[in-house]
């Protein structure tokens, strides 16, 4: 569903994102793993077009998303989530989710400010649909509270939820388990298999390789922003460059691949 | 319906304080509140509710009375339609100026608007064969409705304070829509809202543009109400004091934007009484409003309602 072919994104000088090329196919889980620097978080700038790139193609479901600005983008059905948790502290848990409704609902502002009956019927889906999506996350938490005073792992919940309010068709998790203590990561690891079944594609940057070694179809190793090695996560486990550049040698996953 | 509550408490005290206050001079100020409220009530969704800043809201408040005013004294135009011209030229200069201008942020932004303030007073200064220059003009004529000359205090205060309430009903419509939360998603975080779909771009033009058009409405009343306008009016000063009424009164709550206006705008009424040193008063009032309540006169009145109706986040927001 996502094909990106050849991308690459320069920063004056220095090359983020080198020709890279790759495929992720629908209902999978994708992971992007590498270095600190290695491009990932980039690369997902640029798939969801906060950045544009320098070269190359990205196109999503047939269509090319190249230069095409980020809210198109999220209304085609690509979702994310931050690396550092971006959720809207000015507003209640439930309003940040109903936010994710935004691209999918359409009542203008003239029906809105006359109470017009469509706009008030659109409004209750919104609030059913968040709602929904708050209940789907595992999050137990007052949702007419301010997100502000969450714990991070909560947050990063709400941030999940906003992200599935938006009906994605691609979800990318930017280190959904950086920050959480392992009962948390294991939630988030179980949670994502969830969404996954549920028929949404997941790309995912992780660090933590307990995560991604469970729950990926595939994992994709970037360093100095070039793809080093794709494949299944038991292969890539055994690729030489992956483990002399990323894994290190004395690392259990590189050691004794998990069966 | 609960939330109707606040509104038509409101439209009772507009109401009411004609009646109570029995000095015509009171009045006089009030309508003052009240067209500054319309600008308050619209500078609050660009500032409180968009996050984006504007220190030149006395242009579009300027550019409304000067065509309103223009249209009527020169061309004979009837007020209503130069009212209603001066809605649109004012929206159409603000999307012009709007589009880039609103690509800054922060204290970018706000040197950006604070330049357009002045640009457009240096205008009605200068522009003497068009505006009259410095000493302004006057005999505009006043609005009315079939023979229902708004005339004296009172009747223009009703005519005011009506626009100020089916203001207040659209907006607070609005607020609490997907709208609102787009626009509350550009303060909390543009890049979080552009990922998830809100187009931020197109919403802050829209309400600049929005309230740039209520500004020009203001700027029309305020010409057909006083007759006479000059371009100290729309000064620097004024788009200062505008947002600071925003701000005292409460950003991120459109009641907040008319508490505002409605105490730095009869505040200074109340301070005669120190003379000379009133400026003094009015500026330690203001300061110990920021400390001690920083989120605004709403956020005082957040409080005491807490106290006495319970715990509002408890309330299912239906």
């Amino acid at each position: 569903m996502l094909n990106v072919e050849g991308l690459t994104k320069e920063f004056g000088g220095v090359v983020a994102v080198n020709d890279l090329s790759f495929e992720v196919r629908e209902k999978q889980i994708k992971s992007i793993i590498g270095p600190n620097g290695a491009g990932k978080t980039t690369l997902f700038n640029l798939l969801t077009g906060l950045l544009p790139p320098s070269r190359g193609r990205i196109s999503f479901l047939d269509t090319n998303i190249c230069g095409l600005r980020p809210h198109v983008i999220a209304r085609m059905g690509v979702s994310r989530s931050f690396q550092n948790v971006e959720i809207f502290d000015n507003m209640s848990i439930l309003e940040n989710v109903m936010l994710g409704r935004h691209c999918r609902t359409s009542c203008g502002a003239v029906s809105i400010a006359l109470r017009r009956r469509k706009a008030v019927k659109e409004e209750a889906l919104i609030r059913e649909e968040a709602l929904r999506q708050i209940e789907a996350v595992g999050l137990d938490a007052d949702p007419h509270s301010s997100p502000a005073a969450l714990p991070f792992g909560k947050r990063r919940l709400v941030e999940f939820a906003r992200a599935l309010a938006t009906s994605p068709r691609l979800l990318l998790l930017d280190e959904p388990a950086s920050g959480l203590n392992m009962r948390e990561t294991e939630q988030v690891a179980q949670l994502i298999r969830k969404i996954r079944d549920s028929g949404v594609t997941v790309m995912l940057v992780e660090h933590d390789m307990s995560v991604v070694m469970e729950i990926s179809d595939d994992v994709l190793v970037m360093d100095y922003g070039t793809k080093i090695a794709e494949g299944k996560p038991r292969e890539v486990q055994k690729n030489r460059e992956v483990i002399a550049r990323y894994l290190g040698r004395s690392n259990e996953y590189a050691k004794n691949p998990k069966p | 319906m609960k939330k109707h509550v606040p509104l038509a408490l409101f439209v009772v005290i507009v109401m009411g304080l004609p009646v109570l206050l029995k000095n015509p001079y009171y009045i006089g100020a009030l309508v003052f509140v009240g067209i500054y409220s319309l600008i308050t009530i619209s500078l609050s969704l660009v500032l409180g509710y968009a996050g984006q800043i504007s220190l030149g809201h006395a242009a579009f408040y300027g550019i409304g009375a000067y065509t309103s005013g223009l249209l009527t004294t020169r061309w004979h135009v009837s007020p209503w339609f130069a009212l209603a011209c001066s809605m649109v030229i004012t929206g159409i200069l603000a999307y012009a100026i709007g589009k880039p201008v609103l690509k800054l942020r922060g204290h970018y932004l706000a040197m950006a608007t604070l330049g357009l303030g002045e640009i457009v007073y240096i205008f009605f200064n200068s522009a003497v064969d068009l505006t009259a220059g410095p000493s302004g003009f006057g005999q505009i004529p006043r609005l009315a409705i079939g023979g229902l000359v708004f005339k004296d205090d009172i009747r223009f205060y009703y005519l005011v304070w009506f626009t100020v309430a089916v203001l207040l009903a659209l907006v607070l419509n609005i607020i609490n829509s997907r709208i609102g939360r787009a626009l509350r998603s550009i303060h909390g975080s543009e890049t979080a809202a552009n990922a998830m779909g809100v187009n931020t771009a197109s919403y802050k033009i829209q309400i600049f543009v929005f309230s740039a058009v209520i500004s020009a409405v203001a700027g029309g009343y305020y010409a057909h109400f006083v007759t006479f306008i000059s371009p100290t009016t729309f000064d620097a000063n004024t788009s200062i004091l505008l947002v600071t009424m925003v701000i005292v009164g409460g950003m991120s709550n459109v009641w907040g934007a008319v508490l505002g206006a409605a105490l730095l705008g009869t505040l200074p009424e109340y301070l005669r009484r120190f003379g000379d040193y009133d400026i003094l008063v009015y500026g330690a009032i203001m300061m110990v409003i920021m400390m001690f309540a920083p989120g605004g006169l709403v956020s005082l009145a957040g409080l005491v309602k807490q106290k006495f109706v319970g715990n509002l986040s408890r309330e299912p927001a239906a």
